[in-house]
């Protein structure tokens, strides 16, 4: 069944689906790299990120073991080094031992260092940290060597030795690292936080020696002059430390199932081209998506039930093409919360789950870039500190498949004109004032942010003349831009966020001579407070409005089934119709949430209220909201959260009939859930949430039809008489990022089935139900700069419905047949397996880092089945098959 | 966007998928084409409120009371006899006999025209492959459901519509070869049309003018020599002038004047055709080229007499065909 050849049938439909792939694939170029890996992936519940790094300030030499010192013997000690919320170091466990006194020597040491605190979710919190302390023999000055000969050969005179310290590879800085001279002992100055230094030393030779936590011990010979102020850079090597331990401090949270994923980690899992979306596909109670396109299954909802929000906004698409890269680009992504269900009051107008993704600010130490070429599309990333309190990060990019497409296309075998030029380009810049990358808010502090983005795709399809019995022109546009402000306050117990913003969305697409046009224009803000009363009680509240005014207009063929009742077989020349149409959409909502703690129970009662006027008409909504937690153990807890969702439908859905549902109302939603999550070890922990969602009033298609007494007939395009129900169980078994390995086992039981109200047939198994969903992430940290990363899916297969042949039906009039079939979704496709690999190495040069990976889907060629199809007369079934093994190899550039 | 990309890919991947059967080659039993003559009855007088007030009437609980009008009507214009045709193709029965039965039925999603008390038989018999041609009244009959509703009431009561765009009465064709028993259906709507508007017409039924053979016309009877493995360009005469100007009601009963666009089907007993449909409007109105293929089938080795079937539909019920024979020689 395997594709073996392209025949001129096919031709077109092979080639559009190419760019399409094309595009997919790409998503592979646009990973992004870091070395160090500071967030991690949620385990179940959500787990607090790493916001400020500690900081060496009080650094305290260790006694040289005199054994070792008579011996000549250097060492370099590993030490594992807990840093507590203070900053004082509470514990020091060597990891790598030199003996010869050196462990001791160096532990006693270390546990007298002071750091700046780490902060953990912008609050203060004890962290581990892996340091290196080195045992150089220094020179003695009363040891009367000669070096004083190199250092001083004028005796008495001194040079300065200043200079930037920076990260090999990245161009970021070394703050708080030791720089001195061998030969010149008792000299020594820290660096500054933009890694800067200054060094009074003898004049002569100086030594140099660079000794910083995370780095290579950096060593050169600087001849000084005396009197000399010289000034260097040195890049110092960052060390292949692995992933970064943090011990992260409980933060209870309201939500039973909150899923968080930083920028780091959505570049390492196997098979998703490092696309936030894609990643959050692997984790429990999404379903996997046919043909592994971008869509979320979550919890058996719709996949337009779920919604995406960029620093809570919702964004009209997602990926470039469909299916090919996001729209932001990756080095603009911080952190994604991704939210099954169960969400609290600030999130609204859906009725499955939630994406939120938040942009990050530019960088405060220094300029910073990426850029990226590879087959399809070539984009760059810069971010500058302007002032110590002002950045600005932006980014572009461009696809050239349009110019490449047509000379890779084989002529058009019919000896027409074909062509198919896909083009997509898209935009983000973010300016920061006030307060550094990384630093929480301080009281009385208020920080500004103005963040713009947008992107564009067109696809042009022309497929023309030759022997064509039917010419295939299709222009298609759609584009959109935000520009989102930011005001973030923060007054003693209350913090106070303001985000206005305004939109435009533009679409258009043309089919021959029938266009479709829609623009619409959005303003709206939100604004979210919090008060945190005292230890027992927290509030927040806000508000969440917008009003979008949609200017559509069409030039279409007057439509058979909509308009006229239309007979099967040729359709008629008709003549075309102009509609224009102007849909207002307001809906502001409230809401407000609190948090009572006591002992070992919390609870969050929330409630959001939302007014909507859409395309004339009001529709209102209450959806009242409970979480609550119970922690069982130090290391046991059980939440369960119960409560109502609504999605207002759209304004264009609201139009007059045949082309709308006047009368359409909100989509609901109950959803309910209790788990309970466990700490086995420090990295091991699981997390078992069972749940139950009942949708109602589910907009489905079509509407109804009702002949009026005076025989006119009124048709609608849809209706609300959808009711679903989704039932089952997730686990996440995970293990937290630890020095050299992550991963994840997800597994999900579910059930999701649906009904239409009028049709009288009970329930029967949703589209998109899978009864097992069973994904597992490893990736593992190996010498040499080189990660390997595996990802195994098994999935049960979709539902289908059966395929019984009797006999052939023809039908004359519209020359096809009708298939037999069993009942309604009773069968399904074929299981779904696949494993994928991926192997990255990182080149870490002067000023920028080389990276290069190979990503292998589908390793041992599973066959599976995507879906499937009938012969003309639907005698039998035929298998489409999913990607067979796909290697991607991608390299990227970064300074 | 993405809707349209997944489409594509599902399009693409179904693409990849060989051995499938080609519908333009004709190798077992078959219905090529159904033909009603004629193929529509315009019923003058008859209007929406007639047929509503027919139906609110008609259900007294019981026993049917048919309204005078529309018994009038029944008598008048449903009872016109329909010459009924079927175009069979059996081309590896070798002649064999072929069982038959017309229904007519209530229920168009009743394919095989089996549910209890809501089809009414037409006819039955024995034939073979060629084209069977009967006289029916389909309009006049009356169900063997206890109450003996006129089947043209019973099928405006289950069209959802209410007959707005005509009273279509399935007519199925059940065949079964004598020999295996091996059974296949066909269904075709007749159409009884109220005259909404005065210039509703009675459609015609379409026929092709001729075909042609890299522009010369290759007239019925005519056996024409093909050889080679090249293809062979096929043309419909130019049929643009028998295309119907018409009107149809629109949901709010509004007159939209429509015209015909003819659709050409294209089969054959030997090798291959493309496309298999010619023609006709696609979704956005756009005329398709009237420009079909014969791909001889380079495989065999020997040379073949090859059966050509051209069948026309008009978009509205109408429909005929016409046929050819060619040699072939590789």
């Amino acid at each position: 069944m395997a594709c073996s050849r392209l025949t001129p049938r096919s031709l077109l439909t092979q080639l559009v689906p190419l760019a399409g792939l094309l595009a997919f694939v790409s998503g592979a170029a646009h990973a992004f790299e870091e070395t160090t890996r500071y967030k991690e992936v949620d385990a179940g519940v959500h787990i607090p990120v790493l916001t400020k790094a500690p900081a060496l300030v009080t650094f305290v030499e260790a006694q040289y073991p005199e054994d070792a010192r008579k011996k000549g013997l250097t060492a370099a000690v590993k030490l594992m080094i807990t840093i507590s919320e203070k900053g004082l170091v509470s514990e020091a466990v060597v990891t790598g031992p030199a003996g010869e006194g050196f462990d001791e020597a160096a532990s006693a040491a270390v546990k007298q260092f002071v750091f700046t605190p780490a902060e953990v979710d912008f609050a203060p919190a004890p962290v581990q940290v892996e340091y290196v302390y080195n045992f150089v023999l220094s020179v003695d000055a009363d040891a009367g060597t000669d070096t004083s000969a190199d250092l001083s050969p004028d005796a008495g005179a001194t040079a300065i030795l200043e200079g930037t310290l920076f990260a090999r590879g990245s161009r970021g800085f070394v703050p708080g690292a030791i720089v001195s001279c061998d030969n010149a002992p008792g000299i020594e100055t820290y660096s500054s936080e933009l890694g800067k230094f200054s060094i009074t030393v003898p004049a002569g030779v100086c030594e140099v020696r660079v000794v910083a936590g995370d780095f290579e011990v950096f060593k050169t010979k600087e001849p000084l002059e005396p009197n000399e102020t010289k000034e260097v850079k040195y890049y110092v090597l960052p060390k292949v430390s692995g992933y970064q331990t943090v011990v992260r401090d409980t933060k209870e949270k309201k939500e039973v199932v909150r899923r968080s994923l930083s920028r780091a980690e959505v570049q390492k899992i196997p098979g998703t081209f490092g696309d936030p979306i894609r990643v959050i596909q692997n984790f429990p109670g999404v379903a996997r998506a046919p043909f592994g396109l971008g869509q979320l299954i979550v919890r058996g909802a719709n996949p337009n039930q779920t919604l995406t929000f960029f620093d809570g906004v919702e964004i009209p698409l997602l990926f470039h093409l469909g299916g090919g890269p996001s729209i932001v680009n990756g080095e603009f992504l911080d952190r994604i919360d991704f939210f099954p269900g169960g969400f609290g009051a600030r999130y609204g107008r859906a009725v499955g789950g939630v994406v939120d993704v938040e942009s990050r600010k530019g960088a405060s130490d220094t300029w910073h870039g990426v850029a990226k070429v590879d087959l399809l599309d070539a984009s760059l990333f810069v971010e500058v500190p302007i002032t110590d309190t002002i950045s600005v990060a932006a980014a572009a990019r461009r696809s050239y498949i349009d110019a490449l497409l047509p000379l890779v296309l084989p002529k058009d075998p019919q000896g027409g004109a074909l062509l198919v030029l896909p083009a997509y380009w898209d935009y983000q810049v973010r300016i920061d004032i006030g307060g550094k990358k990384g630093e929480r808010l301080k009281d009385g502090q208020s920080t500004y942010s103005l963040f713009a983005f947008g992107s564009d795709d067109t696809l042009k399809l022309i497929a023309t003349g030759g022997g064509r019995s039917r010419d295939v022109t299709v222009d298609s546009q759609t584009q959109f831009h935000r520009i989102i402000g930011g005001w973030n306050f923060k007054s003693g117990n209350t913090t106070f966020k303001f985000t206005p913003y305004v939109g435009l969305d533009l679409a258009k697409v043309a089919f021959g001579p029938a266009t479709l046009k829609a623009d619409q224009y959005i303003a709206g803000a939100r604004i979210d407070l919090g008060v945190d009363i005292n230890e027992y009680f927290t509030v927040r509240a806000g508000v969440d409005a917008f009003n979008k005014t949609l200017v559509g207009s069409a030039e279409i063929p007057v439509l058979s089934g909509t308009q006229y009742i239309g007979f099967p077989g040729a359709d008629p020349k008709v003549g075309t119709q102009q509609i224009t149409a102007i849909v207002n959409t307001f809906d502001g909502a409230m809401f407000a949430e609190a948090d009572f703690t006591y002992g070992r129970f919390s609870a969050t009662p929330g409630i959001r209220v939302s007014h909507a006027y859409i395309n004339g008409q009001v529709r209102d909504a209450a959806d009242p909201r409970l979480f609550a937690r119970v922690k069982l153990l130090e290391s046991t807890s059980i939440k369960g959260s119960i409560g109502l969702f609504t999605q207002p439908p759209a304004g264009t859905d609201m139009e007059p009939p045949p082309f709308g549902t006047p009368g359409l109302t909100h989509e609901r939603a109950f959803q309910s859930s209790l788990g309970v999550s466990h700490k086995f070890t420090e990295f091991i922990n699981i997390d078992v949430t069972g749940f139950y969602n009942r949708r109602f009033e589910n907009v489905t298609s079509p509407g109804q039809t009702i002949v009026n007494p005076d025989g006119t007939v009124t048709t609608t395009r849809s209706a609300n008489l959808g009711l679903g129900r989704a039932y089952g169980m997730e686990v996440m078994l995970r293990h937290e990022v630890s020095k050299n390995f992550f991963g994840w086992i997800a597994y999900t039981l579910n059930r999701s089935e649906e009904r239409r109200v009028d049709s009288g047939i009970d329930y029967v198994l949703s589209t998109f139900d899978q009864t097992h969903i069973l994904t597992i992430v490893a990736s593992y940290k190996l010498p040499f700069g080189f990660e390997l990363g595996a990802r195994f899916r098994y999935v049960t297969g979709r539902p289908k419905t059966e395929l019984t042949h009797l006999y052939d039906i023809y039908q004359a009039d519209s020359n096809g047949y009708s298939g037999q079939f069993g009942p309604t979704r009773a069968g399904r496709i074929k299981d779904f397996n696949q494993l994928d690999i991926r192997l990255d190495k990182n080149f870490i040069f002067k000023t920028w880092t080389l990276t290069a990976y190979l990503d292998v889907q589908n390793v041992y060629n599973a066959q599976n089945v995507e879906a499937s199809f009938f012969d003309y007369r639907f005698r039998t079934e035929f298998a489409v098959p999913g990607i067979p093994i796909l290697p991607v190899i991608g390299v990227k550039a970064s300074l | 966007m993405r809707t349209l990309s997944l489409i594509l890919v599902l399009l693409s991947s179904a693409a990849c998928v060989t051995g499938q059967d080609d519908p333009t080659q004709v190798k077992d039993l078959r219905v090529l084409g159904m033909r009603m003559e004629p193929p529509e009855v315009l019923m003058k007088g008859c209007n929406a409120g007639l047929l509503l007030g027919s139906l609110s009437q008609a259900s007294d609980g019981g026993s049917i009371s048919l309204p005078p009008q529309f018994a009038a009507l029944l008598g008048l214009y449903a009872s016109t006899p329909i010459t009924f045709s079927a175009l069979i193709a059996d081309p590896n029965g070798n002649g064999r006999q072929i069982n038959y039965r017309l229904r007519g039925c209530a229920n168009r999603g009743d394919r095989d025209c089996n549910n209890e008390g809501d089809f009414v038989e037409l006819s039955s018999g024995k034939t073979t492959a060629g084209e069977l041609k009967l006289t029916i009244a389909p309009g006049i009959q009356f169900l063997d459901d206890g109450l003996a509703t006129p089947l043209l009431l019973e099928v405006i009561n289950q069209d959802t519509f209410k007959g707005l765009g005509g009273i279509r009465v399935p007519v199925v064709l059940e065949l079964a070869a004598a020999d295996t028993g091996e059974t296949i259906y066909a269904q075709k709507l007749m159409v009884y049309t109220c005259q909404f508007f005065p210039t509703v017409k009675q459609n015609v039924t379409p026929v092709l003018p001729g075909i042609e053979v890299a522009g010369v016309d290759w007239p019925e009877g005519e056996v024409k020599e093909f050889s080679g493995g090249d293809e062979v360009p096929l043309l419909p005469g130019d049929f643009s002038a028998l295309e119907e100007d018409y009107v149809v009601p629109t949901l709010q009963l509004k007159p939209l004047e429509l015209r015909e666009a003819w659709k050409v089907t294209w089969m054959t007993t030997s090798g291959t055709m493309s496309p298999y449909n010619t023609g006709g409007t696609d979704f956005v109105g756009t005329v398709g080229r009237q420009n079909a293929k014969w791909r001889p089938d380079k495989s065999l080795t020997d040379p073949q007499d090859v059966e050509f079937y051209f069948v026309v539909r008009d978009g509205r019920g109408g429909s005929s065909w016409t046929t050819r024979r060619a040699r072939w020689t590789p």
